[in-house]
Formats: C-alpha cells, structure tokens, sequence
C-alpha cells in the first residue's frame, strides 16, 4: 500500500515507537503515580522522563506543563470548557477544525460567543487585520490552528500570540498538523496553551495528545474530574498540573510510544522533515498541475508559508469517488471534508470536499509519481 | 538513617524535586507518602534528616508547595 494519509495519522511508526509501546506492556506495567513499589515507580520514572523530553522540545517551564491527554481534540476542550465563562467572546480562524468549531457550538448554550476571523494566506499583517476586527472588549481567548490541516497554510501565531495579549485575551494554538514539523517554543512564541496530536509529526501512536501551558501557576478549570492518586481525601481536583487534567489510569503505552516518535522527529530535525516533505509534495504538485483535469486550490507547497498538505480535486469526479479508485489501486489518501467545513467553505470545496495527499518521513518519491500517474489516467 | 519526607502530592512535582535536589548535591528520592492527615495518598522526596534545613530551603527558593513535612526513622 501506498500510504499518503499521514495528516490523519503518521504511518509506518518509526521502529522505536514499535518498541517502545512492546516494552510498555512488558516491563512498565504498574499504573504509574499510583502504587510505591518498584514497578510502579519505574513506570513513573519513564513517564516523567517523556513529559520532561516534551517540555524541551516546546520550551515549556518544566515537566509539569505537559498534561497528557487522549488527543489533540481533548486537549482543546479543556481549554475552551476551563477558561471560557458565560459571557466571553472567542476570535477563531476560517480554517478551523471541528475540534474547535463544535466545542464552541456547543459552549454557546452558556452564552459563550464566537467570531469567525478571515485569513489571508500568504499575507501575514491581512490575516492580523482580521483578527483585529473580530476582536472585543470580552474577548478571553483567541484559538486558532498552526496550520490548516485542509490546505497547509501557516497562521502567524507568535503575532496573534502578541495580538490576544495585547487585548488581555490568551492565544490556544492547534497545533494538530504542524507539531514535530514547526519549531514552536512556549517561551518565545506567546502561546498561553499548546495543543497537540500525538499520533500525527510526533509519530506516537493513536490515543495520545497533548496539552502543554505556558504557565503552570494559573491553569484552566478541569473537564474530567477522577482519580489522580494523590490528594485522594480532597473532593477537589488536585490545583497543579499535569495530574489536575489527568484523571484515571494514564496511557502508558501511547506516551512511551509517544517519547519514541518525539526522540525520532529529535534525530531528523523537525526542520528537516519539514523541508524534504515540502519537497517532494512540491514535486507532485508540479505533476499535477499538468494535469488538465486536476485543479489545485493552493500556491506551490514552499517553507515557510505551508505544511507539507496538498489538497485537490479532479473535474467531473466527486473526492470520494477519486479516493475509492485510488483507494482500488492500493493508494490511501483521505476525502471529503477533514472534519473542516470552515476551511473548504473558504475555498469553494465544501459540497464535494478535496482529496488530501499527506507524505511524511517515510514517503518515497517514487510513490508520489504512482499517484500521480493514476490520476493522470482518471 | 533517619530522614525527612517532604510532601508534595502528585509524582511530577516530586520528580522534578529530586532532580532539584540532586543536581543540587542533596540525596533525594521519591517516595510514596504514608497517609496524611487531610490529603490522603500523595508522593514526596526523601532526604537525609541532616540535609532537611538546605532541601527545605531549596524547594521553598524554587516555589515548590509543600503539603507535609514527616520525619521517618529506618526500620528494619
């Protein structure tokens, strides 16, 4: 198979994660922060050591504004349900995902408003101007993604990170298709709260995100209220972080598995991935051009201004039926909408969707001219 | 040995004490707190009660909260 869905989820994972996830269920046993005994201890010790590797990586305070969660989309319900109050006001982006646009709906019931803001790709200080009109004097927080997981463009979120605080509103960034491939650091960025997928640049397996704060001492309120195995007589959450967002038994086997795919993307370079995706995808999408019935929607994939995400169509035939031949033909792409009405609305896509072609670090070029040339005789 | 437990409540706050704390030249480890009054389970550092004075004053210069502070005689 040839597979170019990786903006869904990386795949093949590295052979470390492989491994890593094998030596979680064989010698990391324990439930982690629970029990004192060696097992469990040991277990503790290598969880800590990732969230500790994670917070490098990001540049947060110190392990302990890494809060492990079940995903990316979890991660951003607890900002959005732990900051927001009954009468605040949201500014998002037109190409969010519905990670962020259904929380929100469904936050309106508290009378919790949003506006939409326009983007420009590939005009930085347009996109700050739309921001700037959306925002209010109740605006708490501003939530937008580090990239569109549609179409590639990049956001400038160290500005809109400057923009929110400006105003004295904080910046939550989705950072679900660019982490492992953006450099991003906390410290310098702005970014009040860090969003991440697990299982997609950061090549963890499925069923671990992220949730990273910039500062730990005054974190959202809580969406899941448990046990964390310690405070136990308290009927409150724990205050600090990371055990206030961990209640329940902890993954253990996604985050070593996520600690492998993270020390993967450390030996790469996130930059590097980066520009040899951008590489080849840029080549695709040279092929496709000169396909008469192929129509793109973006400018040529370059740093720093996209992600390695190419979206198209072919004239005459709806994405999912061109994802069902390719599909036939041992291709694997996705189609439709990628959970981001907002962002196909922008661009014209939104009654028939796009196919997505996402390489990662195991892409061939070869594979990029297979699909191309499949296309070619669509 | 006789040593001090500082307790405070989750494993990572008690993780990156140790770390403080060895890097710092005082023998930490962590530990599973017994029972405290009021908080329940929890986890803390363990360090030689002759160290207790500079460990407690190294956390507290580095804003770590601590809940308890249990003197442990070794048994056995």
């Amino acid at each position: 198979m040839i597979y170019l869905d990786n903006g869904a989820t990386t795949w093949p994972k590295p052979p470390g994660v492989r491994q890593a996830v094998q030596r979680a269920l064989t010698s990391f046993g324990a439930n982690p922060g629970r029990g004192g005994y060696a097992m469990a201890a040991s277990t503790d010790e290598a969880v800590f050591r990732v969230r500790a590797d994670l917070a490098e990586f990001f540049g947060a305070a110190g392990p302990q504004c890494v809060c492990f969660q079940p995903g990316c989309t979890q991660a951003i319900n607890v900002v959005l349900k732990g900051v927001l109050r009954p009468g605040d006001h949201v500014v998002i982006s037109d190409l969010e995902h519905n990670a962020v646009l259904r929380p929100l709906e469904k936050l309106g019931e508290r009378e919790i408003t949003y506006t939409v803001a326009a983007t420009v790709p590939g005009d930085s200080d347009a996109t700050m101007d739309g921001f700037r009109r959306a925002m209010r004097p109740e605006t708490k927080l501003v939530v937008c993604t580090q990239a569109s997981n549609v179409w590639g463009f990049r956001l400038p979120v160290e500005r809109l990170a400057a923009l929110a605080h400006a105003y004295g509103a904080r910046i939550c960034v989705d950072a679900a298709q660019s982490a492992g491939l953006v450099p991003i650091d906390l410290a310098d960025s702005g970014i009040d709260y860090l969003c991440c997928a697990g299982h997609k640049g950061l090549y963890g397996p499925m069923g671990i995100g992220l949730l990273v704060l910039r500062d730990p001492e005054d974190p959202p309120g809580t969406l899941v209220e448990g046990g964390t195995g310690v405070l136990s007589r308290q009927r409150a959450m724990p205050a600090e972080p990371p055990e206030r967002f961990e209640s329940g038994t902890g993954n253990v086997p996604g985050i070593l598995g996520l600690g492998a795919g993270l020390d993967f993307v450390k030996a790469r370079g996130p930059e590097k991935l980066w520009a040899a995706e951008t590489a080849l995808l840029a080549e695709l999408y040279d092929r496709l051009a000169r396909l008469p019935r192929v129509r793109l929607y973006t400018p040529r994939p370059a740093e720093p201004g996209s992600l390695p995400v190419l979206s198209f169509t072919v004239e005459g035939l709806p994405s999912e039926e061109v994802g069902r031949r390719l599909g036939r033909a041992g291709i694997a792409v996705r189609c439709g909408l990628h959970c981001a009405p907002l962002a196909h609305e922008k661009l014209g896509t939104l009654e028939e969707g796009t196919v997505r072609v996402c390489p990662c670090a195991f892409t061939r070029r070869e594979e990029l001219n297979t699909l191309a040339q499949r296309l070619s005789r669509m | 040995m006789a040593e001090t437990m500082f307790v405070l409540g989750g494993q990572t706050a008690s993780r990156r004490a140790a770390m403080l704390l060895r890097r710092k030249g005082v023998a930490a480890q962590v530990a599973r707190a017994p029972q405290t009054p009021g908080l329940g389970c929890g986890y803390g550092v363990l360090v030689d009660r002759e160290r207790r004075e500079e460990a407690l004053r190294l956390l507290r210069q580095n804003r770590f909260r601590i809940l308890a502070v249990q003197e442990q005689e070794e048994s056995g």
